[in-house]
């Protein structure tokens, strides 16, 4: 697997982003921009199907999932231009796994959560479903930033 | 580099010490942990209030804003969050933020971020809030909005720049030439 790590530090694509001077710094910013709009997306309507406040329709708040999935996207291919600069240090890493686990375990059950009919009762189940949705975003917030601190094989510096 | 005369970073970091400040951010996990949350903060921000500034730009324009602005607490929270945080940072290493030139450009941002929202409350809040569903806002209405998103990505923006310009960097304005 090293072998491919490290044939992949030798494409061009990888070598523009780690040594330009704006590339890696511009992909780090639109990512995190993109991550803050994702958990953003996912706090406000994991709050709204919590509970926290039943003002408006569960069903207009949705609207903004298109906001939260642009988000998505973007924290995607810039986190790809990241891996590629750095594929070695990102992949042999158990947190990043664990990062895209919490990410889509938060996007899957706070689909749960809006797909549960606000007037049934009992609440519980999507109230759970949602609180559950925003921890797991949380965790991969954590889970995230230690990635910086916790490689163990850096190929390329 | 030249002295400053006004702030002395040494001192902070001192009392940083003192207290067991310094101590906790340079432990194995300190300065993680506190990045995480400090970035927390800010996704609660941006969920709420971002989202809020989205609407009055005519994105879900199905929702009312006083259901949205129900919210805003929970962005207030995540502003809170970032300033425990981010002053945690500041007092650990001062001298690391307060000549570079990234976080002068962030805390400008903060600062017309702030600035735009006390005049948004003061002028525009009140009948913005009232706005239903399926409403515009009023033009003037949407530069604070408009103002608000882009001061907020200004601060994400040099935020992550924060660690490209440690020293040898040294903006310092009021230091004057000695």
């Amino acid at each position: 697997m090293m072998e491919v790590f490290g044939w992949i530090e030798g494409t061009p694509v990888s070598i523009w982003v780690r040594e330009s001077m704006w590339a890696f710094p511009f992909w780090l910013i639109l990512h995190a921009i993109g991550m803050a709009f994702l958990a953003g997306g996912v706090i406000l309507l994991g709050l709204r199907r919590a509970g926290v406040s039943d003002l408006g329709k569960l069903a207009d708040f949705v609207r903004f999932s298109t906001v939260m999935w642009a988000g998505f996207w973007v924290s995607l291919v810039s986190g790809v231009f990241l891996l590629l600069a750095y594929p070695a240090k990102g992949m042999t890493n158990p947190l990043f796994g664990l990062k895209f686990v919490l990410l889509a375990s938060s996007v899957l059950l706070l689909r749960a959560a809006l797909r549960l009919p606000e007037e049934q009762a009992p609440q519980w189940k999507a109230r759970g479903l949602a609180i559950a949705a925003m921890f797991a975003v949380a965790g991969a917030i954590f889970a995230g930033r230690f990635l910086a601190y916790t490689h163990k094989i850096l190929l390329a510096y | 580099m030249n002295q400053d005369p006004f702030i002395d970073t040494d001192a902070i970091v001192q009392w940083s010490y003192d207290v067991g400040l310094f101590g906790f951010m340079n432990s194995q996990w300190g300065w993680p942990i506190i990045e995480s949350l400090h970035f927390l903060g800010l996704s609660m921000l941006i969920g709420t209030v971002g989202l809020f500034d989205l609407r009055m730009l005519g994105v879900a324009k199905s929702l009312s804003l006083r259901s949205l602005h129900a919210f805003i607490p929970v962005g207030v929270a995540g502003f809170i969050l970032n300033v425990v945080t981010g002053t945690m940072f500041f007092l650990s290493a001062p001298a690391q933020y307060l000549y570079n030139p990234a976080f002068q450009l962030k805390a400008t941002c903060l600062a017309i971020a702030g600035l735009n929202m006390v005049v948004f409350y003061r002028v525009a809040s009140k009948s913005v809030v009232e706005v239903g569903s399926g409403e515009d806002v009023p033009r003037a209405a949407r530069v604070f909005a408009a103002v608000s998103l882009l001061a907020w990505a200004g601060v994400i923006t040099f935020g992550r720049l924060l660690t490209f310009f440690r020293p040898p960097y040294h903006w310092c304005a009021w230091c004057g030439a000695s």
